[in-house]
């Protein structure tokens, strides 16, 4: 009947293949450079060292990752019940107004009390606005493809009244809300790491980044480890035996979409609250947007998507000193990057698998035993 | 061919069904069931004048009344799509009933809450599906995994929040030993598995919780000869165990093999109630044609 799974070495599918398609996405990128009229090698010197040149530039790298991070793992959430959340952007957005209100009315809060009350708000906020698409896919089958680009365009619209008509700080004309009391503001790790005697760049890097680390890891949890995920993964990729094995779809999906919703929300943390300090329009910045990327090339694993929100925090930061170094490598260009990026290692995610795993057979022969993971799936 | 190597060639004319089958195998094949007649006791399951719509929302069960006793099997022949899918999916609590009753050891549980699949097995029905593919198992799921569906809540399996990987992995261990599950390993995927081990896979672990009434559909389709032999033993076992099983078969031989009475459904309905000894293929045939009608 079905032959086993052709055999194939873990390392292979989840670190050789990334590597190699990463690679080819940068000989393309290159090729792109050189249409321009510059060089390639330079320009990839210029991002790599704008990106990791030294602790500030890290730190800056590190810092958009964490935003990745959380959207990332929103994403892949979702995803894994074969939901596909595009409102990560308007879940992080409301999940910003939640942490600014909290801000606003919190002058007089200790900072210990503050920051687990943010993290709450930033969730909770954020899960309200995927709770609705979550509802109406479950119990009214609109796809939450739709609805969830649908509540982007209105928690924009909703942010720029709110931003103009009501939050907005007296007498300015930016539509921003005024500074929070430096008692809301998350700790930043170079703070930290002063006081425990290290040093790390002038960065907004804060705390929100260790968060992203712990939500990585219970994403992780939640998703091998529990029988809500067990559920939640069973509904994704069969819900007629979901079903069968007794996993309620409609209440499933509308948890999975408020979980997912939580996690975009948190995003607002690490700019609201450490790095802006006040609430600013549009603060998401696609970032939503890009968590579906980093998703899909992390394979919607956390250690994945940890990796995929570095390269891709390195693309930003870096990207932002290349367009400053080489004028004629302007934003644009390095967008066009990142989707040379998004095109290979995500669209084109197998195209090499066939040759990539040859030669590792024969780099590695007999006696190794071949891993049977199968793509998109690890415990 | 066994295992890779021809091990008989012999002329069509001369050759039986029980000589081939014992060939593939290795060792003589009972096709026909050992079984002895047993008395049927109480009745676990009473099903009256039930209609159940299909998946368009018309009537695909339209009023059905029988009951499933202990100790015995109940074959419901019929040609594929006359409604048993949808009686079975309706008893195992997947799909709603739109009118009739359905009583449980005596109690009518028609409206219990929302009649779930976990309900219905925390009420000691299991339910082996007519489609392992499509409803028993998740394909891309590590056989543990797929060992646990619609159990996967028990306290066996769970800590207050983390699922117990080892109690998980033990549990397909113990099922795939005492169903030979071939390869043991519960670490692949569950497509890595041939028919008939999936199929295995499935009736161990509705089996394991000792389930008064069992629902099964089509057990052996897709099955190899050997693996039907021995699932067709262990129903029989169950049932000499004193439960009840309520099979859904297209396969005439099958109903006749196991089944105490055969249930005869044609369009939604049942033309005909007949104990095994009066049964007869031609007579079953008609009657699933809608041709004649008995009882």
């Amino acid at each position: 009947m079905t032959a086993p799974a052709r055999a194939r070495p873990s390392w292979v599918a989840l670190a050789a293949l990334p590597a190699v398609n990463l690679t080819v996405a940068l000989a393309l990128s290159a090729v792109v450079v050189l249409l321009v009229g510059e060089n390639p090698l330079r320009a990839l010197r210029v991002l790599a060292s704008g990106a990791f040149g030294d602790a500030e530039s890290i730190g800056y790298t590190l810092y958009y990752a964490t935003n990745f991070v959380f959207t990332g793992l929103a994403v892949a959430v979702a995803f894994h019940a074969s939901l596909f959340n595009i409102g990560a952007e308007g879940q992080a957005y409301i999940g910003g107004l939640g942490v600014a209100l909290l801000c606003l009315g919190a002058g007089a809060w200790p900072q210990l009390l503050v920051i687990p009350a943010a993290v709450v708000v930033a969730a909770a906020a954020g899960a309200a606005w995927a709770f609705l698409p979550g509802w109406l896919q479950a119990r009214r089958g609109s796809h939450v493809v739709i609805t969830t680009i649908m509540f982007n365009f209105i928690a924009s619209a909703l942010m720029t009244y709110l931003l103009v008509n009501v939050l907005i700080k007296p007498g300015q004309q930016s539509p921003e809300t005024r500074e929070f009391a430096p008692n809301t503001w998350l700790p930043q790790l170079q703070d930290a790491a002063g006081w425990l005697g290290g040093r790390l760049g002038h960065s907004p890097l804060n705390l929100s980044s260790l968060l992203a680390l712990l939500a990585g890891v219970l994403v992780w949890f939640y998703l091998w480890h529990t029988r809500w995920g067990y559920e939640l993964r069973a509904l994704g990729h069969n819900e007629t035996a979901a079903v069968y094995g007794g996993i309620p779809p409609a209440r499933t999906v509308i948890a999975v979409m408020a979980i997912s919703g939580g996690l975009a929300g948190l995003m607002s943390l690490n700019d609201v609250m450490g790095a802006q300090h006040r609430l600013l329009m549009n603060f998401p910045g696609g970032a939503g947007y890009v968590g579906i990327a980093v998703a899909l090339m992390g394979r919607n694993h956390p250690v994945g998507i940890g990796l995929a929100a570095i390269l891709f925090g390195a693309l930003y930061q870096g990207g932002s000193e290349l367009s400053f170094d080489m004028p004629k490598l302007n934003r644009d260009m390095v967008v066009v990057i990142q989707g040379l990026i998004i095109l290979v290692c995500g669209a084109l995610e197998y195209a090499l698998r066939g040759p990539v795993e040859a030669l590792c057979r024969r780099m590695a022969p007999s006696g190794r035993e071949w891993a049977r993971i199968r793509p998109g799936h690890a415990e | 061919m066994r295992q890779g190597q021809v091990v008989a060639t012999l002329p069509t004319r001369d050759t039986t069904a029980e000589q081939l089958a014992a060939l593939m195998v290795g060792r003589p094949v009972t096709l026909r069931v050992g079984k002895t007649a047993r008395q049927p006791g109480e009745p676990l399951l009473e099903v009256t004048d039930l209609v159940v719509l299909g998946s368009l929302g018309v009537p695909r069960v339209k009023g059905v009344t029988f009951a499933v006793r202990r100790g015995e099997i109940v074959g419901v022949a019929g040609v594929a799509g006359n409604g048993q899918s949808e009686l079975l999916e309706a008893l195992a609590g997947m799909r709603a009933v739109e009118s009739g009753r359905i009583r449980w050891q005596g109690r009518d549980i028609t409206d219990t809450g929302d009649r779930t699949p976990r309900l219905m097995r925390a009420l000691g029905l299991a339910h082996v599906p007519e489609d392992r593919h499509r409803m028993g198992l998740v394909i891309p799921f590590t056989a543990r995994e797929s060992a646990i569906l619609g159990y996967h809540r028990e306290s066996t399996y769970n800590g207050t929040i983390r699922l117990n990987r080892r109690a998980v992995a033990a549990g397909f261990d113990r099922q795939a030993a005492a169903y030979d599950v071939r390869p043991g390993d519960g670490s692949l995927p569950t497509s890595a598995f041939s028919g008939g081990n999936q199929q295995k896979i499935v009736l161990a672990r509705e089996l394991d919780r000792n389930p008064d009434l069992l629902l099964v559909g089509q057990p052996t389709r897709g099955v190899d000869i050997g693996a039907i032999e021995f699932i067709h033993q262990r129903l029989v076992a169950l049932r000499d165990a004193g439960k009840a099983i309520l099979l859904v078969s297209v396969e005439l031989d099958e109903i006749l093999a196991l089944a105490d009475r055969i249930l005869v459904m044609h369009d939604g309905g049942i033309v005909g109630d007949v104990p095994r000894a009066e049964a007869t293929e031609q007579a079953l045939g008609l009657m699933m044609a809608g041709a004649v009608g008995s009882a």
